[in-house]
């Protein structure tokens, strides 16, 4: 579809112009041509500026502008490559190629949401994209919306059921969404083309999940050593710390695991939240920040970041990340206690009592769920001198 | 075994999955151009180093502060934790002894030393006593190293009985050996947080992050725990600096602020309580900053903040008399009066009801003392209410 609406604009161009105008469009094309031949001999760079100078005599070529963004995505320069593809995508919005391909910047650039969105508008147009809905599936995943994942990776799964990394992701949602047994069947099929660092770190989620966190740490441990660079061994070695109480240790997991990844969700996340209690507003922030962008609606997200903000006097955004956070987990007490706190600062009492008010109903109802409630909300032996209250 | 070891995934190994999976997409008819998604390496920022800051110790600040020093020192605050080697109550008791089924404990004073050790009637664990964590108004629990790790004490002196007993949380548990019975191995963490909170100084922020330095502390909670390390403030005083560089000033903070971030941070703020399986029961009555959290007249004002009953350079005033101000500076002291508009200080106004039934010792009645089982102890409740009789503890 896109070469002949190509075609089409360049004859439908060569048409309406002005002679002195049509050596322009030749040039441009013949540029555009170079950029084509360049790029299919590898040469990069010469194919970018072949591209670049096509576009700088018109600057509308679609075809030009999605090329040049491949160029860009391919020198792993995603920023660039998306600025393209939305130039080319804002001339025609139903290239669904194109859409993709920014969706994939988007998604190499931890702009996960963004990215969601656009395979999403993808698979609008064309259901059967099976590459986009795989693509959108991870994108749920990472956005930490298991069902929504589970949901587009089974689709895919059933056409493809070769598909090693599918089936990973998909066995791996499943784990995570209790859904065990169908965990264990697709991690079955996988675990045998997994090197010996990625099967020391399954040892290690074992280990964790049995609740043996000194054998955990072990196998994490042997993961890390074999391959330093396999992707979250040390943030699960980090959370194993964390676990076993030695935040000191955890903490010089998770900067390890940023130094390979620095768009590691929860490296960013737990390392900015115990940076934040040390009083490391500085180094927490930006860590924080992060995270929330690369998941805006998490809500430890949300939670911590507002944390930070308040910790740092702005108590304008804080609120703002609080109320976002408890309107998407209602039952988050913390957020609403905190909320509470920052709503008297505000001088907003009638806002504060209605979250106490929430509050207290939310810890009755915890009160009610636990096996000891009842022993707890006896009376004390001993209250001193209890008043009656005064006769109205 | 080999199965269930497979059906355990670590979950966020997906990213290396990814590299695997993402599609190689064939973009424009024109070209055969593609775009491969692979795993790029981002670069991490390094961290700048940040200055170890140094705690001078109480000594530098009484050269200019020696009256606040000195009122500090003689204050439960400055006494929150005390080495074995000049603890007073291991001096005062040196022989203390304890009986938990077969397991006998002894605390035996042996020269500047105090020896915790266990018996089981057939063999003992002996470990010399580090380190006395709390005053002792309450109760005194121990803290020794064994093994290269610390353990806290099963058994903790109470003052009330003059004797010791089983640490808050260990009743019921029946140990299973002599190291068990001796007490609870704490995790690094738990450590950090009981040193970090009963002294001073031994938290230092280093270049690779916030360490536990046992080595370099002070007992108690003296002037640097709250106003933060003075060595900046103390060169730039001996440089001449006009003005010279401030200390942290705590009587900017709002009433909350103190509560829950500046007291909170040790005293367990209401995040902290809240957080906790039933929020602690009956013994959050110990975690002060909570309890005043859901009292009705809890806000952001000063006059409900710690500090505005508590002077932290004190010792605490026990009489229920002396808190009358207190309430005062915002209660009306007539039932039925207009509300007083009258600003008590500056900005503020003394406009809350009057109480029915006393004008006179509030804390008495609206604070309760509430004894928390094991404690040996009455803690005053600081959820600020109307208490009827029978009505349960609200937790």
């Amino acid at each position: 579809m896109f070469s002949k609406l190509a075609h089409f604009t360049l004859m439908f161009a060569l048409w309406v112009v002005p002679i002195q105008d049509r050596d322009v469009v030749r040039q441009s094309e013949a540029q555009f041509a170079r950029g084509v031949e360049l790029q299919q001999k590898g040469d990069l760079d010469g194919a970018r500026q072949a591209y670049e100078a096509a576009l700088r005599l018109i600057p509308q070529r679609i075809d030009a502008l999605s090329n040049l963004g491949v160029i860009y995505a391919k020198l792993g320069q995603y920023d660039k490559a998306a600025l393209n593809y939305k130039a080319a995508l804002a001339i025609d919005p139903n290239e669904q190629d194109i859409r993709l391909n920014l969706g994939i910047a988007y998604f190499q650039t931890r702009h996960i949401e963004e990215a969601r969105r656009e395979f999403t508008q993808v698979l609008a147009a064309k259901p059967s994209n099976l590459q986009a809905r795989q693509l959108l599936g991870v994108c749920q995943f990472q956005l930490g919306k298991l069902s929504e994942a589970i949901k587009e990776l089974e689709t895919v799964y059933n056409a493809q059921p070769e598909n090693v990394g599918v089936a990973y992701v998909l066995g791996t949602a499943y784990l995570q969404n209790d859904q065990v047994e169908q965990g264990r069947v697709l991690i079955d099929k996988v675990f045998k083309f997994l090197p010996p660092a990625e099967s020391h770190m399954i040892l290690g989620a074992l280990n964790s999940a049995t609740r043996n966190h000194v054998g955990a740490v072990e196998e994490l441990k042997m993961a890390a050593n074999l391959n330093p660079k396999l992707a979250t061994v040390h943030t699960q070695l980090g959370v194993t710390y964390l676990i076993t109480g030695n935040r000191d240790l955890a903490m010089d997991e998770f900067r390890a695991e940023l130094k390979n990844n620095s768009y590691d969700f929860m490296a960013n996340l737990r390392l900015g939240w115990l940076l934040r209690e040390d009083g490391n507003l500085d180094e927490a922030e930006p860590l924080l920040k992060r995270a929330l962008e690369m998941r805006p609606d998490d809500v430890a997200a949300l939670f911590h970041y507002a944390q930070l903000a308040q910790a740092r006097g702005r108590i304008d955004e804080s609120v703002k990340l609080l109320e976002r956070a408890v309107e998407l987990h209602k039952e988050f007490r913390q957020a609403y206690v905190l909320l509470a706190r920052l709503y008297l600062k505000q001088k907003r009492s009638a806002d504060a009592e209605r979250l106490r008010a929430i509050i207290d109903r939310l810890n009755e109802e915890e009160q009610k769920r636990q096996p000891t409630a009842d022993k707890l909300s006896e009376p004390p032996k001993a209250i001193d001198r209890p008043i009656k209250p005064p006769q109205l | 075994m080999k199965k269930l070891i497979r059906i355990i995934l670590a979950m966020t190994a997906m990213v290396s999955a990814l590299a695997l999976t993402l599609p190689t997409r064939e973009l424009l008819a024109r070209i055969n151009a593609a775009e491969t998604v692979a795993e790029t390496a981002a670069p991490q920022t390094s961290k700048p180093p940040v200055a170890q800051s140094r705690y001078l110790g109480v000594q530098a600040c009484a050269a200019c502060h020696a009256d606040i020093v000195e009122k500090h020192q003689a204050s439960s605050m400055a006494r929150a934790m005390e080495k074995a080697t000049d603890c007073k109550l291991l001096l005062q008791y040196p022989n203390l002894k304890f009986q938990l089924d077969k397991f006998t404990f002894r605390i035996e004073r042996q020269g500047d030393k105090s020896i915790y050790i266990i018996g089981d009637g057939k063999s003992e664990l002996s470990v010399p006593i580090l380190y006395g964590f709390g005053q002792g108004k309450a109760g005194q629990t121990y803290v020794y190293e064994y093994n290269g790790e610390f353990y806290e004490s099963r058994v903790s002196f109470y003052a009330d009985i003059r004797a010791l007993d089983l640490t808050l949380g260990y009743a019921g548990e029946i140990p299973k050996n002599l190291v068990e019975a001796g007490g609870r191995r704490l995790s690094v963490d738990e450590t950090r947080r009981c040193f970090g909170c009963h002294t001073t100084g031994a938290i230092a922020r280093l270049p690779e992050g916030t360490r536990l330095r046992v080595s370099h502390l002070t007992p108690g909670v003296n002037c640097e725990s709250c106003h933060g390390p003075g060595d900046q403030h103390v060169a730039a005083l001996k440089a001449g600096e006009k003005p010279p560089a401030k200390m942290k000033r705590l009587a900017d903070l709002d009433g909350d602020d103190v509560a829950q971030n500046m007291c909170g941070s040790c005293h367990r703020s209401v995040e902290d309580v809240i957080a906790l399986p039933s929020r602690g029961g009956i013994g959050n009555v110990r975690f002060q900053p909570y309890r005043i959290f859901n009292s009705r007249c809890y806000s952001a004002d000063k006059r409900i903040g710690c500090t505005a009953c508590h002077d932290p350079h004190s010792s605490l005033e026990q009489s229920a008399a002396f808190y009358d101000a207190k309430c005062l500076a915002c209660h009306q002291t007539s039932a039925g009066a207009k509300p007083e508009t009258k600003p008590v200080t500056a900005g503020e106004s003394r406009d809350a009801r009057a109480c029915k039934v006393e004008t006179k010792n509030c804390s008495s009645c609206h604070m309760p003392r509430v004894d928390v089982p094991g404690s040996h102890f009455k803690f005053t409740d600081h959820r600020i209410r109307v208490v009827r009789e029978g009505a349960p503890f609200p937790n």
